[in-house]
């Protein structure tokens, strides 16, 4: 089965995913007690502007029709609107996104740029001080929340550096540099932890790897140290680091919430956590299913990338 | 002059919190140019420790030798960059399990192609940034010198439909393609000696043979000298000019590979030849040396062997003699000090459980055809 046949098929399978997800959601959302129109106007609301906000609403229809309504909303991609702003959910969600997958991305490339050489140096340079400064940091960094992070990196650079600013987000239509200097604290506090993790996952990795029988073979072949460990150690290394940091990427995006509220940052953790307050049901069905199809283009993603550099896994197979 | 000339070696494992592991205790061991040399023994007799420390590829040993010559300069004077233009250049080496020796994710044109460009006789770059940049993105063309003379060398070694095979991953050839792909790759650098640890262990009998008619082709054509790891006496029957016998460490016997068959002196070898089964089965018990080796840590002074020697005497916790028994023929037992044959040692006599069970078929393990 070739690459394309393999994302079809994978991608079809994700339908059903968020299929699943999207009814998940409607019965949960309906199941929680309250009214929506009441939320609207308040407690001293009439009866009949009840009844007009809920046939507006369509929560006056049966439960059946209002399935069958949402579902076939979602196939045109219409979330709906937010009861509060009147906004529409899709348009809401791709504001509040922009900002958290900036800093989950950058967050991400921090984490890596620094696990990956520093999982590398720990163990080449395995009991030697390298070694014990890397697996240290790597240590603090996986015991401290993001948040916390946050707070300490907003004191100390953030006070420091006057170019960074310590709050608020500048979209990256402003301009990259105006960008990344709102996106860097936040992204450093939740790269952190995830870098930590993955520190130690290199490092143990390449231990195992370095004493491999075919790193001795390249050995036996008279190639130089470095290219022994680049071109023979690496690639073999990282396997099991990919499916992690895959995984980890959950993690990633639960830390970003809360480092949304310590630099203010008007994300998507923001958005939820407003709207569940709120009852805003529109935006949370919506958010829900975002981040569904969003975990589940992640796994492909990830799938991908490990069958890129294990030739021993083959497109297809089972689910 | 020998190819590779070892005198006096001794090869120590340091053990953190407990004794030193002496797992090679002053061998000599010679191989000439174009020969292939047997060094065989049992599990832990420090054969293949042996082989690896003419690699030096052990990091966490301790190596002593009078001499580790290899045509004439000693392996162990030389710096660490020098000895990257021996390994696989002068010597290359073949390892026992190829499917763990090879790496998994690449191709195993390229393994072998890498050590032609690093080694051979054409003008590719082998920095580590264009090495890289080979591996991760551009990949071997398949027009470069080195990736043709892989595909040739895979073709010398047997394998056909070798341009196929060379676009192969390790997991997608059988064992026997695998450890020819192996002895390609130690062959791409145009070496004068392969070191070959247990080549054949790993593979089953008929894959074996052809193995070993392989390593005796190149070594007759390609005149490359072969020290082959081996505990399988059959293997240096069929296969070696010559064999060095070790156990626990230290050399038994060794000379020319007919001497030592059709005479051998110490008891030792005699056990072992002894115990070859023959053909097919009579039916009987395999005839077996009585006992196991010690522990490295817990040999006895003197020959390591008097233990389960039946003709050992007090002499044997002396130090290991040296005995000429022939041209190029040498034995270490203290049997010969005396300087005569001390006669038959009892091997011959049927030990309690050498009959065989219907006690009617007479077997001769002392007798051994050379293949």
């Amino acid at each position: 089965m070739g690459v394309k046949r393999y994302v079809a098929k994978r991608t079809l399978q994700a339908i059903g995913v968020v299929y699943v997800v999207a009814t998940a959601v409607f019965v949960a959302v309906r199941s929680v007690p309250g009214d929506p129109a009441r939320l609207v106007l308040g407690g001293n609301a009439e009866p009949d502007e009840l009844a007009a906000v809920r046939a507006e609403l369509g929560l006056d229809q049966p439960i059946h029709v209002q399935y069958y309504r949402w579902m076939a909303d979602l196939a045109r991609g219409d979330l709906g609107d937010s009861i509060y702003t009147g906004q529409s959910v899709g348009a809401s969600i791709a504001n509040a996104a922009e900002p958290t997958l900036s800093i989950g991305l950058v967050g991400i490339t921090i984490a890596i740029l620094i696990a990956i050489p520093a999982g590398i140096v720990s163990a080449t340079r395995r009991d030697r001080w390298e070694d014990y400064v890397a697996t240290g940091v790597a240590f603090l960094g996986i015991s401290m929340p993001s948040f916390w992070i946050g707070i300490v990196l907003l004191l100390t650079v953030g006070t420091a550096v006057p170019a960074i600013p310590s709050f608020g987000y500048a979209s990256i239509s402003e301009g990259v540099v105006p960008w990344l200097s709102h996106v860097i604290l936040p992204a450093a506090a939740v790269g952190l932890p995830y870098a930590g993790i993955i520190t130690r996952m290199t490092r143990s990795s390449m231990l195992e790897v370095l004493s491999e029988d075919y790193m001795q073979t390249a050995r036996a072949k008279g190639l130089p140290p470095r290219l022994v460990l680049f071109k023979h150690g690496l690639q073999n290394a990282l396997m099991p680091v990919v499916t992690v940091a895959g995984i980890l990427f959950a993690l990633l995006l639960g830390g970003i919430v809360a480092v949304e509220m310590v630099f203010g940052v008007q994300g998507f953790g923001r958005l939820l956590i407003r709207s569940i307050e709120r009852q805003d049901f529109p935006i949370v069905q919506g958010s829900v299913i975002v981040v569904s199809i969003i975990f589940v283009f992640m796994n492909l993603f990830v799938d991908l990338l490990y069958m890129s550099i294990n030739p021993k896994i083959k497109y297809g197979g089972g689910a | 002059m020998s190819l590779l000339d070892i005198e006096d070696l001794s090869i120590t494992f340091p053990v953190e919190g407990g004794p030193d592991v002496p797992a090679v205790e002053g061998i000599d061991l010679s191989v000439e140019a174009g020969e292939i040399h047997g060094l065989v023994g049992e599990s832990g007799s420090g054969k293949s420790v042996t082989a690896r420390s003419v690699m030096r590829l052990l990091d966490d040993a301790e190596v002593g030798a009078k001499r580790f010559d290899y045509r004439g300069e000693d392996l162990y004077d030389k710096s660490e960059a020098e000895m990257r233009q021996v390994r696989g250049d002068e010597i290359g080496m073949v390892f026992q399990d190829s499917l763990s020796a090879l790496n998994p994710v690449m191709t195993v044109g390229e393994q072998i192609a890498e050590v032609v460009r690093h080694h051979g006789d054409v003008e590719e770059s082998t920095g580590l940034l264009s090495e890289l940049r080979r591996k991760y993105i551009t990949g071997t063309s398949t027009s470069a010198p080195s990736w043709r003379r892989a595909v040739s060398l895979l073709e010398t070694v047997g394998i056909p439909d070798p341009e196929t095979v060379a676009t192969s991953y390790p997991h997608q050839l059988s064992g026997g393609q695998r450890q020819r792909v192996m002895i390609a790759s130690a062959l791409g650098g145009d070496p004068s000696l392969i070191v070959a640890d247990e080549p054949t262990t790993a593979l089953d009998v008929t894959v074996e043979a052809g193995i070993l008619g392989e390593l005796r082709r190149l070594c007759d054509e390609l005149d490359v000298a072969i020290l082959l790891i081996t505990h399988d006496l059959g293997v240096v029957a069929e296969t070696c000019d010559s064999v060095t016998v070790m156990y626990s460490g230290s050399v038994m016997e060794r000379g020319r590979t007919d001497q030592l068959f059709e005479n051998p002196v110490h008891p030792y070898t005699k056990g072992l030849l002894r115990s070859i089964p023959e053909g097919a089965s009579t039916g009987g018990e395999l005839t077996t040396i009585p006992g196991s080796a010690p522990e490295p840590t817990d040999r006895p002074d003197g020959c390591p062997f008097r233990d389960r020697c039946p003709a050992a005497f007090d002499a044997c916790s002396e130090p290991l003699p040296e005995h000429v028994v022939d041209d190029g023929h040498v034995s270490h037992c203290h049997l010969y000090t005396e300087g005569d044959d001390p006669g038959e040692v009892t091997w011959d006599a049927p030990a309690a459980t050498n009959g065989s069970l219907d006690g009617t078929t007479e077997r001769t393990h002392t007798e051994v055809t050379d293949g």
